[in-house]
């Protein structure tokens, strides 16, 4: 009952945020430091990064020691409800009692609402979930970088990939918010300079429940390739629906975006995709060391590449607080801005300056099939390794009007 | 638009039609015993898939046999709705009737907290995570149905779907115990001086209501993944095509639930941006033209 629950919910966050947004708290600068993990606890996305987030930015700050500056960190759990204006009104909240850095955001309509807040607030965001390129397009600001992944990335890898093999004639299958609206126009732009098209697109809820006359309409028009532009649960179940239909008999079905834990729910329907991931927990010494802990911690469970990017994230951010000695998001900023990195997680990584985006390797992964797979939630490939050059919008192509 | 098209799209709304007229119908049929919204169904329904799918993990590590997970599955659709359908006549003993006398909102309120508190808990026990539940072998593939080829499974749920809301109909107006419950619904005093039981009709009545909806959430099991809150948006769509029905009306739940299901699936061809806003809008024309449903007999005329 999601909306019924969310109206009382509202209320009290709006009440809670006129309360509380006074006095900008000017904390002493020897109270704890704060991060708000912002990110879905309960719905569609909870899987890919919820309590798995939560876990894996305790991990981060329990490794760093638990405090920086001489100050204690502590990390604040917000549940966004997958709602633009619930996470923006929770981010504001946050800012204003003193929290430092907003993180994760996944569901790109939350991550545009919060890098919203922080450019106003002049408080630093670093958002992993979210995947609109927007963000470091038309919605960049100085105070929010993009850190794992975008929807560029994927319709450059796995868009172009598919229709320079052959599958021209897409079809669209699109949730209907901003996450999906930018993934449909960055699928359209890789598609068409690989000489292929978009011969229709069909725009449905999040959370659609019945994607079968989507699948019949779909199946009637033709294409060579069936698109599932959306994430979490509505890939598994539209790809659920287009088996049952058997498109997969007669087109190609690329999935733009697929995380670990949408295979860990249903191996059989998403083996022999190939997808584009930021990272994958078994692709060296480093992240498998790194996943085997999430995992003792998790009952087993890997982390997928946003909960280890919120990891990494919160590592980095950590030692730029430390290294400029301040947690002032001007310094940060100043600090981070060109600066060259590797962890984990990042493979050549950098914050490139001119548009806030994060550039690292990204990787073209087989999912294998349950016969396959040397061990539990051992499901990806790696059959590419893409550089950052060419895995993310080059500079010289970014919307960002850079305005700081 | 091919013939051959728009009929695979009335299948595409039958099989959904079914789920809805399968959770309509023990809505309905709770309400006009025991005048009780009950916002616990999507619940219920949720409960149902979980109640298959971990029986389906519970047979799986007892027994190797490749063939006995698709027997469960058979089992299930009644074995399933029975443990749903006591779990809530428990409750209705329980909770819910020491509030007949009051004021609707408090069961109303009392369902509600209901749903909070069983999806939180079914939250903790498996994780928001969904579990998969595949479809059984046997009903897997497609069959031609002449124009095209169509899910075994899909064809199976309208069936399946269509025996049941028969047989509910058949019983309530057929048969002694129906006339029992028509009557109970119209004059519970009168009856109960009669000499029949009427709390125990009742407490039977809920259950039954309960089991409706479980049965749909077995039945939706194989095609989406079982997770806690997979009842939250069916249930606001069931609510509707109750309004629309005919609260209390159960011709009216089945009709409606199933024409709403072809008219939510032709929407969503048409234009499909409105697909999930139809329900809605057709029931804001309901309530003003026929506030009582199209099949309801106004509260006046009772």
């Amino acid at each position: 009952m999601r909306f019924s629950r969310s109206v009382p919910a509202a209320l009290a966050v709006a009440l809670l945020s006129s309360s509380f947004s006074v006095p900008p708290a000017r904390a002493a600068d020897s109270g704890p430091i704060k991060i708000a993990l912002i990110t879905d606890m309960s719905g569609v996305y909870a899987a890919l990064a919820g309590p798995g987030a939560v876990e894996a930015v305790k991990m981060a700050v329990d490794d760093f020691g638990g405090k920086v500056l001489g100050r204690q960190i502590i990390v604040d759990v917000v549940d966004h409800r997958n709602q633009g204006p619930v996470a923006q009104a929770k981010a504001r909240e946050e800012y204003d009692s003193g929290a430092e850095l907003a993180l994760d955001m996944t569901n790109s309509a939350t991550a545009i609402a919060v890098a919203g807040v922080a450019k106003d607030k002049h408080k630093l965001a670093i958002v992993t979930g979210g995947a609109s390129s927007a963000l470091t397009g038309a919605n960049c600001n100085k105070y929010t970088y993009h850190y794992a992944y975008d929807t560029y990335a994927l319709a450059n890898s796995t868009g172009a990939n598919i229709t320079a093999s052959g599958g021209k004639k897409w079809y669209g299958i699109v949730p209907d918010y901003a996450f999906g609206a930018q993934m449909l126009t960055d699928f359209t732009d890789a598609v068409q300079r690989k000489g292929g098209e978009f011969v229709h697109s069909d725009k449905m809820p999040l959370g659609t429940t019945d994607f079968s006359s989507y699948m019949i309409a779909a199946k009637n028009a033709h294409p060579d390739v069936l698109g599932l532009l959306n994430a979490g649960a509505d890939t598994v179940n539209s790809m659920k629906a287009a088996k049952q239909f058997q498109l997969d008999k007669q087109m190609k079905i690329a999935v733009g975006l697929l995380f670990l834990s949408d295979v860990d729910a249903l191996p059989d329907v998403f083996a022999g995709s190939r997808i584009t991931t930021s990272w994958y927990w078994n692709e060296d010494a480093a992240a498998r060391k790194w996943a085997d802990r999430y995992a003792k911690a998790m009952h087993g469970l890997r982390p997928t590449d946003i909960q280890a990017a919120d990891y990494s994230a919160t590592t980095q951010w950590l030692n730029a607080v430390k290294a400029a000695g301040t947690t002032d998001a001007d310094a940060i900023v100043k600090y981070l801005d060109g600066r060259q990195f590797n962890d984990f997680y990042a493979h050549a990584g950098e914050w490139r300056a001119r548009d806030h985006r994060v550039t690292h390797e990204m990787y073209v992964v087989d999912v294998l099939s349950k016969d396959k797979i040397k061990e539990p939630h051992g499901w990806f490939k790696i059959v590419q390794t893409i550089p950052p050059s060419r895995a993310f919008r080059p500079e010289s192509q970014s919307t960002c009007k850079k305005d700081w | 638009m091919s013939p051959d098209y728009l009929l695979t799209q009335i299948f595409n709304g039958l099989a959904s039609g079914a789920f809805y007229a399968l959770l309509a119908l023990g809505l309905s049929v709770i309400f006009g015993m025991l005048r009780v919204v009950n916002f616990a169904h999507g619940a219920m329904y949720m409960l149902g898939a979980f109640a298959t799918y971990y029986g389906a993990q519970f047979v799986n590590a007892r027994v190797a046999d490749p063939n006995a997970a698709q027997v469960w599955f058979f089992a299930s659709l009644l074995i399933a709705p029975a443990v749903v359908g006591l779990f809530g006549i428990l409750l209705e003993v329980t909770l819910l009737r020491r509030l007949y006398g009051l004021d609707p909102i408090y069961s109303l309120l009392l369902t509600f907290a209901l749903v909070l508190i069983i999806e939180d808990l079914m939250r903790l026990a498996a994780g928001p995570l969904g579990s998969p539940f595949a479809t059984p072998p046997v009903l897997a593939g497609v069959t031609n149905i002449g124009f095209t080829l169509y899910p075994t499974y899909k064809l199976f749920v309208i069936v399946i779907s269509l025996i049941v809301c028969a047989l509910a109909w058949f019983i309530v107006e057929r048969t002694p115990i129906g006339a029992r419950i028509r009557a109970a619904t119209e004059n519970p005093v009168l009856v109960r001086a009669l000499g029949i039981d009427v709390r125990r009709l009742v407490t039977i009545t809920f259950g039954v209501g309960i089991a409706l909806a479980a049965l749909a959430g077995v039945l939706n099991a194989p095609q989406t993944n079982v997770q806690p809150n997979m009842g939250d948006t069916i249930i606001i769509y069931t609510f509707a095509i109750v309004v629309i029905g005919g609260l209390g009306s159960i011709v009216g739940s089945i009709v409606a639930g199933f024409a709403l299901g072809l008219l939510q699936t032709i929407g969503a061809v048409v234009f499909p941006p409105i697909s999930t806003t139809l329900i809605f809008i057709v029931m804001v024309i309901v309530i003003v033209f026929r506030p009582a449903g199209l099949f309801g007999k106004p509260e006046s005329a009772r």
